[in-house]
């Protein structure tokens, strides 16, 4: 059994709206008990608005109104000890933030400015993490970085707009890593790359995470991307972790339906039978199906599916689903 | 015949101020041919020019050089007029959905619009049965679609919306530039097997521009693979993509995140530092991160090879 | 009408709806103004606030409280002339450069920086000085109206810009539409929230205009505006002589007209920016 780095319990997190006097609540996350270990990279897979953004901001404690944390516990592992995150001050969660965890935003390429070298903006952000160190062992220490992450030197010279997209985002995600973090979470690292260079960035973060041997959170949509790096996976819809396992476990024996979907509607190569996405669409989480979020579009889904929500069950192998078809062994 | 002929097409872009001007060359000296019923894909990483071709043949760009034919007839060098006709011929879906639309225009208006515009109908019963006719081959009921603004439907939806309305015309000729690569994961078949159905039902030929090998090879008929301006390979499908012969196709089909775990990538890759210095290499482009490079490639560009039914620009074959 | 609903839910457009509702009410008055403007001794001179001169009298034997409807009717009209006219200009000078672009935007924007440039104020004097007293309010209107134009147009050419580079530019133009079609249909949606900011802005800048100009003498001096009533004020000593609702008249009612505009084009701006309405639309749904 591995050291826990993070833990959720029981986390809800919605987005409280009044526009022009009508109020919407968007349930973005519902409930969600998650543990991640050291030494591991753990993959969240879910597409656009499942909730997955709302999620990370929660775990780095980046939340602005209108999402508030409405009920359930963020804790941190420090050095042996377990800090409820939302019962600290702000002051005391500036500290734990880019020393402890650091959060690499979906298109995080425009973080870096545009007037500033390189090695300027690294320094400025060590800087105001790490104080009394002189200009020069600062630019230091961003330069031993950036060579042990196997980047080339010369960019620290250059300006972010001299650079192409993929390198500009293995920047930001080494400027994210600067200060060795115990937990890196990464949002849609590489949605907007093409494939190369997402390969490129998905190396580095592996890279990243076998000298430090700390964790990564990585969220995607995209299951080949989780089947090359991800330890374990979780995967999330509407709101609510329904299914996670080991990466292997999860391909070789989906078990929720919803799953079973993604995997298998996406095409390979040498292989050119039809395949089919799950219909419909993915509701809209301010107005949530009662029941199983997932029943409108399941082709199996049965009377208790609509009324009752699924609860997370452990089915060994550390494979946990949430789903009554699984429970009732009619999968 | 050809339905559409690209002959030698060339984009030059001069970026930078009066002390650093920098030519790009965005297309260089591009041709291929689509034929009818024919869904051609053309692949590349962003930046390779694909997105270019398709703004210069549907004339949101002048070419610097070269001739585009549609069906015989010059289409590059048209006043606005003959360009509006044209556009019941050849049509067009964009990546991002939720920018296809004005967020502040109901997204039937557009439908009106086209019909409208190109003559399609004179009455406003006859544009909503054309309407429905084609909300329905993409699957999307009429009763959900009318008077609603682009904010009211999800990413998979309006994609479906955007090629329903590029369909009002019967076009011959769809371009679909990165049609799926802002719909989720689990939505994307449904709008991939849609260009199949065009192609095998409707006759309708596809211009597919893509970075994801898996689906071109799902629907295609026939690749092109570019590369910072330049085809370095094309031809049938399933030779290019299942045995790519040039080594950029090889590490963009390596570099494809397949849904198994079993076959995780192996080899580190070597990626581009400096947005620009690969347009400006002398010889073959591909040169600087080439694992099979030799001499030759650095000093002269090579031309292009026939390897077994596919057209390879590489020494490697010479 | 929902859309009143939904503003008068803004403390700001409730303040600055409700002191234009009033102003206007006094414009309206005037047409029942029991005194000619342009006559002088019809009253009492100089006698403070009571009934049923309610604001007083003036040195020039007038009401002042029938002399603010005027000055307040004709104020307001001249601004809106002059606020129309710049619009117009603005909107199709920053339309037309902002979509064309080349040499055309080229052109309009020179054009469009001259009068930037040009000592506006020393202009209008100069005219003003020529036109010895006798230029019209509408002259005026017409004269601000022209020179009104140049920054709002330099704004709205920047927002073409950024819209012609959206996506949907294409859709429309794929689903055939002509160029004059797509600039109005696509982007006047976008441009009206700035269109009306800036109208409203144009109608502050013309009013203090024309106070200024008229505090010089220059403009028409027997036609009550805001700015005359202040200028015949100054003229005869009246804050020195003690007359202070003489003064305090077109003051605090200028005052109040700025704030007013102010607030209401701050919140109707907010109201009709594109990201909001987007939001408003889900909700009806």
């Amino acid at each position: 059994m591995n050291v826990e780095v993070v833990k959720t319990e029981s986390l809800k997190s919605y987005y409280i709206l009044d526009i022009y006097g009508k109020k919407r609540v968007i349930k973005a996350v519902d409930e969600v008990d998650l543990t991640f270990e050291e030494n591991q990279i753990y993959g969240i897979a879910g597409e656009s608005g499942c909730g997955k953004s709302t999620l990370l901001k929660a775990l780095f404690a980046a939340i602005e109104p209108p999402q508030r944390i409405v009920g359930g516990k963020v804790l941190y592992y420090v050095d042996g000890k377990s800090y409820d995150v939302y019962s600290l001050s702000e002051e005391e969660r500036r500290k734990f933030r880019w020393n402890f965890i650091s959060y690499v935003p979906q298109g995080s390429m425009s973080v870096l400015n545009p007037v500033l070298k390189i090695k300027d903006s690294f320094k400025d952000f060590i800087e105001s993490h790490v104080k009394g160190k002189t200009k020069q062992e600062l630019y230091e220490i961003a330069k031993q970085h950036i060579e042990k992450l196997g980047l080339p030197l010369k960019i620290l010279n250059a300006y972010p707009h001299q650079l192409s997209g993929g390198m500009r985002q293995r920047v930001t995600i080494a400027l994210a890593t600067v200060l060795s973090p115990k937990v890196i979470i990464a949002d849609e690292p590489t949605t907007a790359l093409d494939v190369v260079t997402q390969r490129g960035v998905i190396q580095l973060l592996k890279e990243i995470q076998q000298i430090s041997k700390n964790t990564i959170i990585l969220v995607t949509h995209d299951m080949g991307v989780h089947a090359n790096i991800s330890d374990k996976i979780a995967i999330m819809y509407a709101g609510k972790i329904i299914e996670e396992a080991k990466t292997e476990e999860l391909f070789d024996n989906p078990m929720h339906p919803y799953t079973k979907y993604l995997i298998h509607s996406l095409p390979k190569f040498g292989d050119k039978e039809r395949r089919e996405s799950a219909p419909g669409s993915p509701p809209s989480l301010a107005d949530l199906p009662p029941g199983c979020a997932f029943h409108p579009r399941c082709p199996y889904a049965f009377d208790r599916c609509k009324k009752e929500v699924p609860v997370l069950k452990d089915y060994g192998r550390a494979h946990r689903v949430a789903c009554w078809l699984v429970e009732e062994g009619r999968g | 015949m050809n339905l559409l002929e690209v002959r030698n097409l060339s984009k030059i872009y001069h970026i930078g101020s009066i002390f650093s001007r920098i030519k790009i060359v965005a297309v260089d000296k591009v041709s291929f041919d689509i034929k009818e019923a024919e869904i051609f894909t053309l692949a590349g990483e962003s930046g390779c020019g694909k997105t270019t071709t398709a703004k210069i043949i549907l004339g949101f760009e002048e070419p610097t050089s070269g001739e585009i034919h549609y069906r015989g007839r010059r289409v590059d060098n048209l006043n606005h007029k003959d360009r509006r006709e044209l556009l019941r011929q050849i049509q067009a879906v964009f990546q991002n959905p939720f920018s296809t639309f004005n967020p502040l225009r109901k997204v039937d208006s557009y439908f009106y619009d086209t019909i409208f515009n190109l003559g399609l109908a004179d009455t406003r019963e006859k544009a909503v049965e054309i309407i429905k006719e084609k909300l329905a081959a993409v699957g999307i009921a009429f009763e959900e679609f009318s008077e609603k603004y682009p904010s009211e439907f999800s990413g998979g939806q309006l994609q479906r919306i955007s090629i329903a309305r590029a369909l009002l015309s019967n076009p011959s000729l769809l371009i679909a530039d990165e049609p799926v690569s802002m719909v989720d994961a689990s939505l994307r078949m449904s709008i991939v097997n849609l260009f199949k159905d065009l192609k095998e039902k409707y006759g309708v030929s596809v211009l597919y521009i893509t970075h994801d090998l898996t689906t071109a090879y799902y629907v295609s008929d026939r690749v092109a693979i570019m590369f910072r301006g330049n085809i370095v390979e094309i031809g049938p499908a399933e030779k290019v993509l299942t045995s790519p012969k040039h080594p950029y196709t090889q590490l963009l089909r390596d570099s494809v995140p397949e849904a198994d775990p079993k076959k995780r990538w192996k080899e580190v890759v070597k990626l581009a530092d400096v947005e620009h210095e690969e347009y400006l290499r002398q010889g073959c482009k591909f040169a600087g991160r080439c694992p099979k490079v030799m001499d030759v490639c650095k000093k002269e560009v090579p031309p292009y090879f026939d390897v077994d039914g596919v057209k390879v620009m590489c020494f490697l074959y010479r | 009408m929902q859309v009143l609903k939904d503003l008068l839910r803004d403390a700001r457009f409730r303040f600055g709806f409700i002191v234009l509702v009033i102003l206007i009410t006094l414009a309206v008055m005037s047409f029942f103004s029991p005194y000619n403007p342009f006559r002088w001794n019809v009253v009492p001179r100089d006698l403070p606030p009571h009934w049923p001169h309610i604001l007083g009298t003036n040195s020039l034997g007038q009401d002042i409280f029938w002399q603010l409807t005027f000055a307040v009717r004709n104020s307001l009209v001249m601004s809106l002339i002059a606020a129309l006219i710049s619009r117009v200009i603005a909107v199709n000078v920053g339309m037309v450069a902002g979509y064309r672009g080349g040499r055309t935007d080229r052109f309009l924007m020179f054009l469009s920086d001259s009068f930037l440039v040009m000592p506006l104020f020393i202009i209008i004097v100069l005219i003003g000085t020529i036109a010895k007293g006798r230029m019209s309010l509408p002259t005026l209107g017409l004269l601000l109206g022209v020179f009104g134009w140049a920054w709002d147009a330099r704004v709205i050419r920047s927002q073409v810009l950024s819209l012609r580079e959206r996506d949907f530019t294409y859709t429309a133009i794929l689903s055939g539409a002509k160029t004059i079609s797509i600039v109005f249909k696509e982007y006047m949606p976008f441009l009206i929230p700035l269109i009306f900011a800036t109208l409203i802005g144009n109608m502050s800048w013309a009013i203090g205009m024309e106070v200024t100009l008229a505090i010089l003498g220059l403009t028409n001096l027997n036609v009550p505006t805001l700015g005359t009533t202040l200028q015949w004020a100054i003229n005869y000593q009246a804050l020195l002589l003690g007359y202070w609702w003489w003064v305090l008249t077109p003051v605090v009612t200028s005052v109040f007209l700025f704030i007013a505009l102010y607030l209401i084009s701050v919140s109707i701006s907010e109201y009709l920016d594109p990201r909001m309405r987007i939001q408003r639309i889900g909700q009806q749904g």
